[in-house]
C-alpha cells in the first residue's frame, strides 16, 4: 500500500506552496499536512490517536527555527511511541553540504531531495510502499 | 749551540737543575713526574675540546673562546714540559720565552672571557629553555584554539549564508517552472508575487551578510567615553515603532554611567539586546525591560533583563549565539543579532552570558 499521507515539515512557506502544488499534480487525492517546524510536527504525531494512525511519508527540511530536522529525527529515534513504525522520512533541503548528507544517512532516512522539489524526484517516493 | 739566533737554546750559562742545589732522587723525580703529568693532561684537553667543537659544528656559542682556551692550555702544558726538561737542559731563555708567550695568551683569554661574560650570563639553562618552550607551546595552543574557533565560526557562517541564499533562489527556480506550465491568470499572479517575495528575501540576506562583514571590520575609530543612558535613548529612538507597539516599562539602573568604548559597538550591542527583548515579549504580561550596569572585579558589566518568552537553555545553549539560529518563528528575525553581539564583545576582550527560563524571561549579561 502506498503512503496515504504526506507530512511536510518546512518553515519556508513558498517552498511548501511549491511542494504541495507539485504533489497535488501527481496525486490530487493524497492528504498533505504542513508544519512550520519539527516541534509542531512531533507534537501532532505524538498526540494523534493510534486508531487514526496512517502510513506517513515525511518530507523534512533541515534548517528550521525552534526544532530543526535533525533534532526532530533525534526525538523520534528516542521516543518509545510507535510513530516511528508508521513513517518513512525523506529529507527535503536546500543544503547539499556533505555534513548534512552524512548526518541524514546516519538516521537511515529513505531519501534526500535537494530543493527545489521536482516531479521526478518525488513521484518515485510516492509510489513506494509505505 | 753556543750562539744561536735568539740564544734560546743556550744551556751553558746555568747548571742543569739536577746539579743545582741538593736534589734527592725521590724529590727530583717527584717534581719531574708531576710536571710531565700536568703537561700531558694539558696537551690532552685541546683534543677533547677540538673534538667537541667539530661535533657541535655551527651549534656552539662563543666558539672563539674555545679556540683561545685550546691555545692557552697548550701553552700552559708547554711550560710544564720545559720545566721538567730543565733538570737536564737548563735552557732558561727558552723557558722564559715560553712563559712570556703563555702569559700573553693567558691575558688574551682573560680579556676574551670578560668580554663574552655578559652574553654568556644570558645563556639559558636547559630547565629555563624547557620552561620557555612550555610557555610558548601553551601560547601556541591557545592561539591555535582561537584560530580553530574562528575557523569553525567562518565555516558555520558560510554554511548558513549559503543555505539562506540558496533557499529563496531554489524557490524562484521552482516558481518560474510553475509559471511556465500554467495558463491560469490567478495562479500566475500569485506566483509572481511569491517570486518578488523571494527576491526581497535574497536581498535581505545579502544585506545581513554584509552587515556582519562590516562589523567584523570596524576599527576602533570612535572610541571614547560613551554614556549608557545616551546610547539607550538612541536605540529606543531608532525603534520608536516597535517601542510604541510593545509599550515596555524600561527600568534604568546605570550605577556605572559611562564606559571607555566604541560608540558604534556599544550601540550595536544594546540595539540587539533591547530589540530582542521587544520582539520576544510575552503576550500574557506587560513587558518590563531592566537595564543595569555595575562593576565587579575591575570590569564593567551591562545586563539586560526582560520578562518575555524566555529560551529553553538546556536544549539551545550552544546554538543561542551561533549565526542564523532562530528559536521563535512568530516574528521576523535573521538569526544574526546575538551572533554579532558575541563577536563584538569578544573581539574587545569581554564576554556575554545568558540566563533564561521559558515563559519567565531572559537576562543577558555583558562583561566589558
Amino acid at each position: 500500500m502506498p503512503f496515504n499521507r504526506i507530512i511536510l515539515v518546512d518553515d519556508d512557506e513558498i517552498s511548501n506552496f511549491l511542494s504541495i502544488s507539485l504533489i497535488r499534480k501527481i496525486d490530487p487525492e493524497i492528504e498533505i499536512i504542513p508544519f512550520k517546524n519539527g516541534k509542531e510536527a512531533l507534537d501532532y504525531l505524538k498526540n494523534e490517536g493510534l486508531s487514526k494512525r496512517k502510513s506517513n511519508l515525511i518530507l523534512l527540511d533541515i534548517r528550521m527555527p525552534v526544532m530543526n530536522g535533525f533534532e526532530f529525527l533525534e526525538e523520534i529515534r528516542n521516543t518509545n511511541l510507535k510513530i516511528k513504525d508508521s513513517m518513512r522520512v525523506v529529507m527535503l533541503s536546500s543544503s547539499d553540504n556533505p555534513r548534512d548528507l552524512e548526518k541524514a544517512k546516519s538516521f537511515e532516512v529513505l531519501g534526500y531531495i535537494n530543493k527545489p522539489l521536482k516531479e521526478e524526484s518525488i513521484s518515485t517516493y510516492l509510489s513506494l510502499a509505505g | 749551540m753556543e750562539d744561536d739566533f735568539f740564544g734560546l737554546l743556550t744551556t751553558n750559562k746555568w747548571p742543569p737543575r739536577w746539579v743545582c742545589g741538593e736534589w734527592t732522587s725521590l724529590h727530583g723525580w717527584f717534581y719531574i713526574l708531576s710536571d710531565l703529568s700536568i703537561g700531558l693532561a694539558y696537551f690532552t684537553i685541546p683534543f677533547i675540546l677540538f673534538y667537541f667543537i667539530r661535533k657541535r659544528k655551527n651549534n656552539l656559542p662563543f666558539v672563539q673562546i674555545f679556540w683561545l682556551f685550546i691555545l692557552f692550555i697548550l701553552a700552559c702544558g708547554a711550560t710544564h714540559f720545559v720545566d721538567a726538561a730543565l733538570f737536564w737542559f737548563p735552557a732558561y731563555h727558552l723557558s722564559g720565552v715560553i712563559l712570556f708567550i703563555t702569559g700573553i695568551i693567558s691575558w688574551v683569554a682573560v680579556i676574551g672571557l670578560v668580554k663574552v661574560l655578559p652574553e654568556a650570563l644570558q645563556l639559558k639553562t636547559t630547565d629555563e629553555l624547557e620552561a620557555t618552550v612550555l610557555t610558548r607551546t601553551d601560547e601556541l595552543q591557545e592561539s591555535n584554539k582561537k584560530l580553530r574557533e574562528i575557523n569553525s565560526d567562518l565555516d558555520n557562517f558560510v554554511y548558513a549564508a549559503s543555505h539562506d541564499l540558496k533557499s529563496p533562489i531554489n524557490n524562484i527556480e521552482g516558481l518560474v517552472a510553475m509559471l511556465k506550465s500554467t495558463d491560469k491568470k490567478d495562479l500566475a499572479d500569485e506566483v509572481f508575487q511569491k517570486i518578488e517575495q523571494s527576491v526581497s528575501k535574497v536581498r535581505y540576506t545579502i544585506d545581513q551578510i554584509s552587515s556582519v562583514v562590516k562589523i567584523q571590520r570596524t576599527e576602533e575609530q570612535d572610541v571614547g567615553e560613551v554614556s549608557f543612558d545616551k546610547v539607550l535613548a538612541e536605540v529606543l529612538e531608532e525603534n520608536v515603532n516597535m517601542v510604541a507597539t510593545a509599550k515596555p516599562q524600561i527600568i534604568r539602573d546605570f550605577a556605572i554611567d559611562s564606559i571607555h568604548f566604541s560608540h558604534t559597538t556599544l550601540k550595536s550591542i544594546m540595539y540587539n539586546l533591547v530589540t530582542n527583548a521587544l520582539k520576544y515579549r510575552s503576550t500574557e504580561r506587560d513587558l518590563e525591560i531592566q537595564l543595569r550596569t555595575f562593576s565587579k572585579e575591575n570590569h564593567t558589566y551591562l545586563s539586560v533583563e526582560d520578562n518575555g518568552l524566555g529560551i529553553d537553555l538546556n536544549q539551545n545553549k550552544d546554538k543561542l549565539f551561533s549565526i542564523f539560529s532562530r528559536f521563535h518563528d512568530h516574528v521576523e528575525g535573521s538569526g544574526i543579532g546575538l551572533f554579532m553581539v558575541k563577536r563584538l564583545v569578544e573581539k574587545r576582550g569581554g564576554n556575554i552570558s545568558v540566563a533564561s527560563e521559558e515563559n519567565k524571561g531572559t537576562t543577558f549579561t555583558v562583561k566589558f
